[in-house]
């Protein structure tokens, strides 16, 4: 059974939101600036501005010490993909204290302005609904703390071509037991069925 | 919101017209130009893979004036064999169309109609794969005549019209009716045993053509026609019943015809001779329609040898 | 390969294939079928004497069956470990092996295949690929003219351990050939085969040209090829190499192989590009380089494995650019062609690579993972209310994380919970809740999303894995669709509870979809047939309701498929381009009684009011500050 809170405590909210540009990625269709003055008329919003690369080491530096100067306890960064860049902002917020699943992310280039070039209003009105759907989750996000799971030692290595079997000595020289499961009788892949091999020209095997 | 094409360029132009849609994906490898045998037979400038290139730089008078764009006859191999699946002929067709749209014509000299001969039957019309003859009615003599005309930007020249003619009122250079019996028959004093009539487009490869040429002239003589939609019965009847002992017809194998689909004309006459034979009692192994695949090296070879041999056998009673 | 047999802390399991992968990052418990040899490992020294003896031949698959086996056989020579078997299919049963092997006593006709299960703390897949069949392109003539081979064969025809020792010869006449052709990119860049790049194929057959041209300077070889691609260090110093040795070089992709049936030379027609010219060159042999494909079991390893394939068939890995060795589970990586054609430099680098990656873990004493799991109010579960426990959560379950115990509520095991929320949706007391993924939490999301003209809007629920990564890659290729569409993320489509999408229709969203990954590529197992489930529920509701066909839509789409994704969400547009103003109007409001009746008991789930009234404030507040701004 797990301990975590799933409700969340009545504390006052600051939220920060960042806009980003992502260089001409983002303001090379929608003007970051028009999405900030629009988020910072939405409640429980103290501090909203935008930047040029969120994900910079300028722009982690600046949530950090926003996250301190102006006592934030909820972020908001409406940039790329959780897929590109949750890590890092999980990352920058929990340096400044903040527990990281208070941070949420809005993405308005993959899934904004990359894909309605055509119609900048629209993608502007976009980004305004994206960022104010990430602010209201924030209003309902509680402190996580990760789960710490017991590691086996052990790996599995499944094929022994020449990948398996380069990734296999490199495990077992880590001090790491390493299974090297091979379908055929024998390991070694296509590459033993080959003559000599590019660029040395020597054997495969 | 929007989707279609804005047309600002001669290349879109081209895909705007159905088929002209994927001519951007060509990458140029050249598998159109070496499936296709116009280049290697008939026109060192003609080049598929080109044309698609000028369309897609915008050299819109160069494609207008090429011969690529004149001269494919959509027989469609390029397209089974491009590796982007571009149905190329397609593309050539929307660059001709805008080609006739601007006033240009086709160099090729279409096929003819003889007004006095033409009755207005418009078999022509029916047999044509590339819907090149037309109906239309013309003042003789204060009576309304119906006669055929030809577009002369559609006619490929396959002459499957001149072959299925029953008044003989359509000719194509080099293959009218005086043409093609002058080769044989009557008026040479000895007779070959066989003769050939051969698809210039069935025959691939140069040593095949120059094989078939090889052989005497007292043992086969060989007509060539530019497909075999081009065959008429009635020569294969004259050339038996001038003491030639067999008819050889050689073709395209079914899908693979230069004109979309003259060879299967051709299977329909020679199968129907075939029936007319046998009901006359008469030998119908003397005459054999032959379909050869591009693959297909060699072949003629070895059907001409055989068809040889069985006229060289002891000769069952020809009536 | 010898190397992994000498180095003890590899465990080399020949002839065993993975059957089952079952837990998470640090905890995998797999089960591994080790095939019966009939032959004792531990007593086999390797001597071949059972071969020896053997009276049974066989074509030896290895050599691409140009060269035959016994049925007790190694593969080749070098074999690693080099074990005997016997194989069953051709054995006669005449046991002239066992009398060879003799006091070894090392074959054993009654072993069985045997199953092991192992725990394992990661994995790395390297299964690698296959090679295109070219027979099935009758241009080429492969399989019907003895002289056209593959670039396999030529591997084994060219090899000195291969069955001719080395000495290339053509399988017509045995003669050596003196003419040779090459043929790159078969199947390969074809978009009626394979429609990607190969990746290895140009300086492979540079490869074999140059060996050839090396063994027997008087061979002429001519490599037909698209384009030559040498985009790595040293590559285009060896094509320069090659030409300068007099290999031939045609740019044109030959349309048709034809043969002389006479003598079985070849000849191939192609264009000259260069020369704008067609010619037909005749060879005594034709090799033709085959494009790379995934293994034929690849679909197979994909479900036991339980990750997701590219287009084409490959592995795909979690992200293209940023975490290329990673699976999109925690815990597997990739080395090596089943990600994607690779030559062996690129594998050997993978394979390090993913063993990097793996260590990470392996050699962590503890691993963290994301607390996105399940959580249960006992007090809302049917066994504290009536008694006893309904079970749905369980069967929803994909994990067996969800227990009941006796008249106890629902418990989850952390441990095994991998977060998909397919009990959240399923529980109809609403009695679990998901942590990071709470009904507060989306129901918030979906009122900021629709309080600006929600008639306009498209509301879209995506899974994180697929359908969330097909909208990323929509942008990614800048494939345009509608701004319209307002994307909300759920971890899998078990989790799109019905709630969400009946409070969209109420709010008046002109329309829903709902999607996420295809079946087999679920990240969850069986979560997307629980969300499946729902989905087709919810369209046999909305028909009986009589509403427009189209305003709401479920669709898989994987992370591969962004121009589906985009396709999809403009074919919606179109459906409300369709409708007029009015009658989508009318539509809404005659339909919103009825949502509200389906979303009675929402407002008891705790939390939900509390987001409701704030939703209401946050709305009023959107509109105000877009009329500012």
């Amino acid at each position: 059974m797990i301990e975590q809170s799933h409700q969340p405590e009545n504390e006052e909210l600051r939220i920060g939101v960042y806009i980003c540009h992502c260089g001409s990625n983002i303001a090379g269709v929608i003007d970051p600036k028009e999405v900030v003055a629009f988020a910072e008329g939405l409640p429980d919003v103290v501090h909203a501005t935008d930047t040029l690369y969120a994900c910079a080491d300028s722009g982690q530096r600046l949530i950090k010490e926003d996250i301190e100067k102006h006592k934030l306890n909820r972020i908001v960064v409406s940039a790329c993909s959780v897929r590109m860049h949750e890590p890092t902002f999980r990352g920058a917020v929990a340096e400044a204290g903040l527990n990281p699943f208070l941070m949420e992310m809005a993405n308005i280039r993959e899934q904004c302005t990359w894909a309605h070039g055509h119609d900048r209003e629209g993608a502007l009105q976009k980004s305004m609904d994206l960022t104010a759907a990430a602010i209201a989750k924030t209003r309902f996000m509680t402190p996580l703390d990760m789960i710490d799971v017991p590691v086996t030692h052990k790996a599995l290595v499944i094929g022994g071509g020449v990948a398996g079997i380069s990734a296999s000595l490199d495990l077992a020289e880590q001090g790491i037991e390493t299974i090297l499961v091979e379908k055929e009788p024998t390991i070694g892949g296509v590459m033993s069925q080959l003559n000599k091999t590019f660029p040395t020209m020597d054997c495969s095997i | 919101m929007s989707h279609s094409i804005m047309i600002r360029t001669f290349a879109d132009e081209v895909k705007s017209i159905p088929g002209g849609e994927h001519l951007e994906l060509c990458y140029s490898c050249g598998t159109c130009v070496s499936k296709c045998m116009i280049q290697q037979k008939v026109e060192p400038d003609y080049n598929p893979r080109r044309l698609l290139r000028l369309a897609i730089m915008d050299l819109k008078d160069e494609a207008f004036k090429s011969p690529t764009t004149w001269m494919c006859s959509e027989c469609d191999l390029c397209y089974q064999a491009c590796p982007q699946e571009i149905h190329i002929s397609q593309v050539i067709a929307a660059v001709k169309k805008l080609a006739v749209e601007a006033g240009y014509t086709s160099p090729l000299t279409p096929v003819s109609v003889d007004e006095e001969l033409c009755s207005g039957c418009g078999i022509c019309v029916m047999v044509c794969p590339y819907e090149a003859p037309s109906l239309y009615e013309k003042e003789h003599n204060g009576d309304l005549d119906r006669l055929s005309e030809v577009d002369a930007n559609k006619c490929m020249r396959c002459g499957t019209c001149v072959g299925a003619c029953p008044l003989g009122a359509i000719a194509r250079e080099g293959v009218s009716n005086t043409e093609i019996t002058s080769q044989f028959g009557y008026v040479i004093p000895h007779n070959p045993l066989l003769v050939a009539f051969v698809c210039d487009w069935s025959l691939r490869e140069d040593a095949d053509v120059s094989l078939l040429e090889s052989y005497p002239e007292d043992q086969v003589k060989i007509v060539h026609i530019p497909c075999t939609g081009r065959i008429d019965p009635q020569h294969a009847l004259m050339a038996l019943d001038s003491g030639i002992n067999g008819v050889l017809v050689c073709g395209c194998k079914p899908g693979e015809c230069h004109f979309k689909r003259g060879n299967h004309v051709a299977k329909c006459k020679i199968s129907l001779l075939d029936a007319m034979l046998k009901q006359m009692q008469l030998n119908d192994k003397n005459i054999r329609l032959v379909q050869i695949g591009t693959q297909e090296r060699g072949r003629i070879k070895y059907e001409v040898d055989d068809m040889l041999s069985t006229l060289k056998a002891p000769k069952e009673a020809i009536a | 390969m010898v190397d992994a047999a000498r180095q003890p802390r590899i465990d080399v399991r020949a002839f065993t294939e993975v059957e089952k992968v079952e837990g998470f990052v640090g905890n995998f418990k797999v089960t591994l079928r080790e095939k019966a040899k009939h032959v004792l490992a531990d007593r086999c020294n390797g001597c071949g004497d059972c071969a020896k003896v053997c009276p049974i031949e066989v074509p030896n698959h290895y050599e691409l069956n140009l060269a035959p086996r016994k049925a007790a056989y190694v593969p080749m020579s070098q074999s690693v470990p080099l074990i005997y078997s016997i194989d069953l299919d051709a054995c006669i049963h005449c046991y002239k092996c066992v009398e060879a092997c003799g006091s070894l006593e090392a074959i054993d006709f009654s072993q069985e295949d045997k199953i092991v299960e192992e725990d394992i703390g990661a994995i790395v897949v390297a299964t690698g690929f296959s090679h295109f069949d070219p027979s099935v392109m009758e241009e080429y003539g492969y399989g019907r003219f003895p002289n056209v081979i593959t670039s396999m064969e030529m591997e084994r025809l060219n090899n000195s351990a291969g069955p001719t020792m080395g000495n290339l010869i053509r399988p017509s006449d045995r003669r050596n050939p003196q003419r040779i052709a090459f043929i790159n990119c078969v199947g390969s860049r074809d978009k009626r085969y394979i429609p990607s790049c190969s990746n290895f194929c140009c300086m492979y057959s540079i490869k074999n040209a140059v060996l050839l041209k090396q063994m027997n300077p008087s061979v002429d070889i001519t490599i037909y090829y698209m384009d030559i691609r040498t985009p790595s260090k040293g590559y285009e110093e060896f094509y320069d190499r090659a030409r300068e040795m007099g290999i031939h070089f045609i740019q044109g992709r030959p349309s048709l192989i034809t043969e002389d049936e006479a003598t079985h030379n070849l000849f191939v027609h192609s264009e000259d590009i260069t020369l704008g010219r067609v010619i037909e060159n005749e060879y005594d042999m034709v090799m033709l380089n085959q494009a790379a494909i995934p293994q034929p079991d690849q679909n197979h390893m994909s479900s036991v494995l339980n990750v997701a394939q590219s287009p084409g068939g490959w592995f795909m890995e979690y992200h293209p650019k940023l975490r290329p060795i990673d699976s999109p589970t925690d815990g597997i990586f990739f080395a090596g062609a089943c990600q994607g054609p690779k030559d062996i430099p690129s594998s050997v680098a993978q394979g390090s690579a993913a063993a990097s990656r793996a260590s990470r873990i392996l050699l962590s004493e503890r691993w963290e993972i994301e607390p996105i799991v399940a959580v249960v109010w006992p007090e809302r579960c049917t066994a504290t209310t009536k008694g006893r426990a309904c079970g749905l959560c369980v069967k929803a379950c994909p994990y067996g994380a969800v227990v009941i115990e006796g008249d106890k509520a629902a418990e989850i095991i952390t441990a095994k919970c991998h977060g998909c929320g397919g009990c959240v949706a399923e529980c109809p007391e609403d009695a679990i809740s998901q942590l990071h993924y709470t009904d507060a939490q989306l129901l918030s999301q979906i009122r900021a999303l629709l309080a600006d003209k929600p008639e306009e809007k498209i509301l879209a629920l995506r899974c994180h894995w697929c359908s969330y990564g097909g909208a990323d890659l929509a942008g990614t290729s800048h494939f345009e669709y509608t701004a319209n569409e307002r994307g909300i993320k759920v971890m899998c489509s078990a989790r799109m509870d019905s709630d969400f999408i009946y409070e969209a229709y109420r709010l008046g969203a002109g329309a829903v979809l709902f999607s996420g990954c295809h079946p087999q590529d679920c990240h969850y197992i069986t979560g997307q047939i629980i969300g499946a489930k729902r989905a087709v529920r919810l369209k046999k509701i909305f028909e009986r309701m009589e509403m427009t066909e189209g305003r709401f839509r479920v669709e898989w789409i994987s992370a591969a498929e962004g121009d589906k994704y985009a396709r999809v969400l403009n074919e919606m547009q179109d459906v409300l381009d369709k409708m007029s103003p009015e009658q989508l109007q009318e539509e809404i409001a005659r339909l919103k009684p009825e949502m509200e009746k389906r979303l009675k008991r929402f407002p008891g789930v705790p939390g939900v009011p509390e987001a409701m009234l704030y939703s209401d404030n946050l709305v009023d507040a959107i509109l105000k500050s877009k009329e500012i701004a």
